[in-house]
């Protein structure tokens, strides 16, 4: 069974409240997550706490996934990085984590190809992008910047950096669907 | 406002990224609310796009601490589960597909208001906004519990380390003449910690009446305290520092009026006692 379809037969367990369907999806997904988390949020400690409530959410509310809006493992990312962009915005240090991450700039996401082959597709489409372009989407999906904000940061043109998105997103799924740069 | 749909587009991709302002968040909801197909029709490829990006992220570890804490949370919440779901079956929502998931859908059944679009708005902000405030106070909650049983389970080794204590020894208590013959107890002693546990049996004290804990240092007593019995007249008590090693001769058990002896030797009668020679 493909990895997406052992997902799918572990939520419909988690939906039908069987606790072993939980421990196995989260054994598989949350480390991703936690990585995600802590990109985003400004300590490891927070980022835990954020895990746990994120996977509370997940078993409180998995009877609203619907398969046809994703994946499995993209729903739990999406609903990772969406409570962990909330909980950022909340917090007053902002300006603190915002300068953590800018340092990480230099790498911001990891050039290294996953053994999952799915994973290593992206990696290597994400990187064949031009730098500009690269840069605002990790900015926006990493550091939850706005299109104004980083206009701000880059010293670029909002206008410019809101074509640099949209052709980012653009470039990165053309490559993904040709799958020219597999793992 | 965006006078193009390119300006539209660059707009979905913000919105694919959770990237827009307040401003253009609301503009491009209110241009795909008044139905929008080009857009429709991007902005769940520049979603999905998106999405795939997660797999980018090197993983973390979670510590298993942190799993341990989410599972008490889940059992600690499924026996409120009824509430959330009963709410969420009371709160009227549309099916969870896609199609009636796009903003175009809402005028249809709201009569093209935009006052009921946003009441309905404040009301899914709402319940998710209850259910993070329900899910955050079942964390606590939980959290709370398994520290307390966490400090449970440390103050149950610290005590069971008296019990297999190499050093440890073992004081059995015996009736006296006064005392009835069912009366037991014992004590285990460790010289180290200066900590005992001492399992009673067969206690049953009348209703004006306690038993009072005594321990013999030098041929003076020294009271440890009252001795609470459950039913069945069974009883565990644990002390802490009860003094060092080559001071303590033995252990007493007195019956007393209601709280115990107003003196600092027992006033009745001494009912148990058990010494180091035992």
């Amino acid at each position: 069974m493909e990895r997406a379809a052992q997902d799918a037969h572990l939520m419909a367990r988690m939906q039908a409240r069987d606790e072993g369907g939980f421990e196995e999806l989260y054994d598989r997904h949350a480390p991703r997550m936690l990585g995600l988390i802590s990109r985003i949020v400004s300590s490891r400690a927070e980022a835990d706490e954020l895990l746990q409530e994120v996977w509370l959410h997940v078993w409180q509310s998995c009877d609203r996934y619907d398969p046809k809006r994703g994946t499995v493992a993209a729903w739990l990312i999406v609903v990772a990085r969406s409570r962990a962009l909330d909980q950022r915005r909340k917090l007053s240090n902002r300006d603190e984590i915002d300068q953590r991450l800018r340092e990480q700039r230099v790498l911001p996401l990891r050039s290294a190809v996953s053994q999952e082959p799915e994973s290593g597709e992206v990696v290597s489409a994400l990187h064949a992008l031009p730098d500009d372009e690269r840069q605002v989407l990790e900015a926006a999906y990493l550091r939850g910047l706005t299109q104004r904000e980083i206009a701000v940061e880059f010293d670029t043109p909002l206008g410019t950096v809101k074509t640099w998105m949209r052709r980012g997103i653009q470039r990165l799924r053309r490559t993904m669907e040709r799958g020219e740069l597999g793992a | 406002m965006p006078e193009s749909h390119d300006e539209f587009f660059d707009l979905c991709a913000g919105y694919a990224l959770e990237s827009l302002d307040a401003e253009e968040h609301e503009q491009l909801e209110a241009h795909l609310a008044a139905g929008c197909p080009l857009c429709e029709a991007v902005l769940p490829r520049f979603r999905s796009t998106v999405t795939e990006m997660g797999a980018v992220i090197d993983p973390v570890t979670p510590d298993a601490r942190t799993k341990a804490q989410i599972l008490a949370a889940i059992r600690a919440t499924d026996a409120r589960t009824i509430t959330p779901r009963a709410r969420r079956a009371a709160t009227p929502t549309t099916p969870a597909t896609s199609a009636n998931r796009t903003p175009r859908r809402w005028p249809t059944w709201l009569g093209w208001s935009g006052w009921g679009a946003a009441a309905i708005f404040a009301i899914v902000a709402y319940v998710g906004w209850n259910d993070r405030q329900q899910a955050r106070s079942d964390l606590d909650g939980a959290r709370a519990a398994l520290t307390e049983l966490e400090n449970q389970v440390r103050q149950e080794a610290l005590w069971g380390s008296v019990m297999t204590a190499r050093d440890s020894e073992i004081v059995v208590l015996l009736p006296t003449a006064q005392g009835s013959p069912e009366l037991h107890a014992r004590v285990t002693y460790d010289p180290t910690s200066e900590r005992a546990v001492i399992v009673f049996e067969n206690l049953s004290a009348p209703a004006d009446r306690d038993y009072q804990l005594w321990a013999i240092r030098d041929g003076s007593p020294q009271s440890l305290g009252l001795i609470d019995a459950v039913s069945g007249g069974y009883a565990v008590v644990r002390l802490e520092s009860i003094g060092a090693d080559e001071m303590l001769s033995a252990f007493a058990v007195s019956i007393e009026d209601k709280g115990g002896s107003k003196s600092a030797a027992p006033e009745g009668d001494v009912i148990m006692v058990g010494s180091r020679e035992n």
